[in-house]
C-alpha cells in the first residue's frame, strides 16, 4: 500500500477529505468507529499496534509513520 | 482445553428472533446520529436492521418457541431428552435456573438434567461442548437452548452498543451418534472489565444510583446496570485470538482449511468478521457475515442464527465440514470442528407463536 492509497482509504473511512497534515484532534470524524477502521487497515498492512497507541496519534502523518509510509 | 469427542451429532437447529424489525435509519433520532454518522455506520459497520422481542418476552420464551417447533416438526420425542442446557445472560429470574422452569414448560421428563450457563458470545461453543460431554457419558439426546433478549442489560439510549444487538433464542439438538468433533476452549479473566454489566452482582449491589443513566466518556448513555463495552479492546482481542484458535483447531483435527465448507463465527460486527476472514486467508463466502447486518448481534444464538437465517438449504441437504468459533464477554472464546449432515434447520422464526 502506498502513502496515497493509505490516505485514500482513511479518507473513505472517515467520509471526509484529509491529507497528511490533517489534525486528528480537530477532526470530528476521529471517533471509535474510525479507530476500529484504522485497526483494520493496520491489520491489513500487518502492522502490530497496541490500541493504547491510538490515543497518542495527533495527525495523519503520525498514522503514516506507524504504517511505515511517511 | 482441547478435547476430541467421538460421539455427538448436531441433528437439529431452530432459531426464533424477536418479531419487531427495526431499521438503523429509524433509530437516527433515538441515538442522536446525524446524516453523516449514520452513513458511516451503514457503510463501515454495515448496520442495517435488527430484530427485537416485544415488551414482556423473555429469552426463555424465544427458546421455548424454537423447542416447540422442533418437537412438532421433527422426529424427536420429549421423553427422549436427557438434558436441557440454557446458555443465557438474560434468565427469567435471578434464581432458580430458567432451564428448570423450561423443563416443565416443555413437558420434558423430570429425569432431565437442566441448568443455566452464564455465558455470552462464546456460549454456543461452550453449550455444545457440555452437550457432547453428556453424550459421551451415555446421554441419548441433549437440547442446548441459547440466546438473549438484550433490553434486560443494554441501555435503551446507548448508541455505542444497543444498535448492534438483536434478540434471539435457539435450540440445538445433539444426539448420541458416532461423529468426531474437535473442541478447543479458552478463558482470560484479565479482560473482564472490557465487556461488563458493573452493577447487580455481589461485588456491586443494586442501589438508588446504579440505575441512573448518564452520558459516559465514550458517548454512550447508560447506567451501571447496563452493558459496557470497550470496543477497541474487544476488537483487538477478537482479531488476535480467533484466527489463532481456528488455526489450532484445523491443526488439531488434521484438516486443511480448503476442506472446510463454512467457518461459522460469532456475528460480532462486520469489521471483526472481515478481519478474521482475511487473516484466515479464505474467501468471504466461507465466512457468512450477513446475519449481523440483518438480525443484529445475537450473542450465544448468533452461530445458530446464521444456520437458520442463511444456510438452512445447505445444512438440510448436504454433508458439510464446519468450524464454529465464539468469542466475547469473560473474556471467553472457543471453537470446534465437526461434520454435519442433513440436519433439521427451518428458516428463522419471527416472534413467538400463540398456538
Amino acid at each position: 500500500m502506498t502513502k496515497e492509497e493509505f490516505i485514500e482509504k482513511l479518507s473513505d473511512l472517515l467520509d471526509t477529505e484529509i491529507d497528511e497534515n490533517t489534525s486528528l484532534e480537530e477532526l470530528e470524524e476521529w471517533d471509535s468507529l474510525a479507530m476500529l477502521g484504522l485497526l483494520s487497515i493496520y491489520d491489513e498492512l500487518q502492522v502490530e499496534i497496541d490500541i493504547d497507541e491510538m490515543d497518542d496519534f495527533k495527525n495523519v502523518n503520525d498514522l503514516l509513520k506507524k504504517a511505515n509510509l511517511a | 482445553m482441547k478435547t476430541i469427542f467421538t460421539k455427538g451429532k448436531i441433528k437439529a437447529v431452530v432459531t426464533t428472533v424477536g418479531e419487531n424489525e427495526i431499521l438503523i435509519d429509524d433509530e437516527m433520532e433515538k441515538f442522536g446520529y446525524d446524516e453523516k454518522s449514520l452513513k458511516r455506520l451503514k457503510k463501515s459497520a454495515k448496520l442495517h436492521s435488527r430484530y427485537i422481542a416485544k415488551e414482556g418476552i423473555c429469552t426463555s420464551d424465544l427458546c421455548v418457541n424454537s423447542a416447540e417447533y422442533l418437537f412438532n416438526n421433527y422426529d424427536i420425542k420429549r421423553e427422549d431428552i436427557d438434558g436441557l442446557i440454557f446458555v443465557t445472560q438474560s434468565p427469567d429470574y435471578k434464581m432458580p435456573s430458567t432451564a428448570i422452569i423450561m423443563q416443565d414448560r416443555l413437558k420434558l421428563p423430570i429425569t432431565t438434567i437442566a441448568f443455566d450457563v452464564n455465558l455470552g458470545c462464546s456460549g454456543f461453543v461452550y453449550g455444545l461442548y457440555m452437550a457432547h460431554s453428556f453424550i459421551n457419558s451415555g446421554a441419548k439426546n441433549i437440547l442446548v437452548a441459547l440466546g438473549d433478549v438484550n433490553r434486560y442489560f443494554c441501555g435503551e439510549e446507548d448508541k455505542i452498543i444497543t444498535p448492534l444487538m438483536g434478540d434471539a433464542g435457539s435450540v440445538v439438538l445433539i444426539s448420541n451418534e458416532e461423529n468426531k468433533s474437535y473442541f478447543s476452549l479458552y478463558s482470560d479473566g484479565s479482560g473482564y472489565e472490557h465487556l461488563i454489566v458493573p452493577a447487580g452482582g455481589c461485588r456491586n449491589s443494586l442501589n438508588e444510583n446504579t440505575n441512573k443513566a448518564t452520558l459516559r466518556e465514550d458517548g454512550g448513555i447508560r447506567s451501571d446496570e447496563n452493558l459496557y463495552m470497550n470496543g477497541r479492546e474487544i476488537f483487538n482481542f477478537a482479531i488476535k485470538r480467533v484466527p489463532l484458535l481456528i488455526e489450532e483447531i484445523l491443526d488439531f483435527s488434521n484438516t486443511d482449511k480448503e476442506n472446510i465448507d463454512y467457518f461459522l463465527l460469532h456475528q460480532a460486527n462486520a469489521y471483526i468478521l472481515q478481519n478474521i476472514q482475511r487473516k484466515l486467508g479464505v474467501t468471504p463466502d466461507k465466512v457468512p457475515s450477513k446475519s449481523v447486518e440483518i438480525y443484529g448481534n445475537q450473542n450465544s444464538a448468533s452461530i445458530s442464527g446464521i444456520i437458520n437465517g442463511f444456510l438452512n438449504e445447505e445444512v438440510q441437504n448436504q454433508k458439510l465440514e464446519i468450524v464454529c468459533a465464539g468469542f466475547g464477554i469473560g473474556l471467553s472464546w472457543g471453537g470446534f470442528k465437526t461434520t454435519i449432515e442433513n440436519i433439521f434447520a427451518p428458516k428463522i422464526l419471527k416472534g413467538v407463536s400463540n398456538d
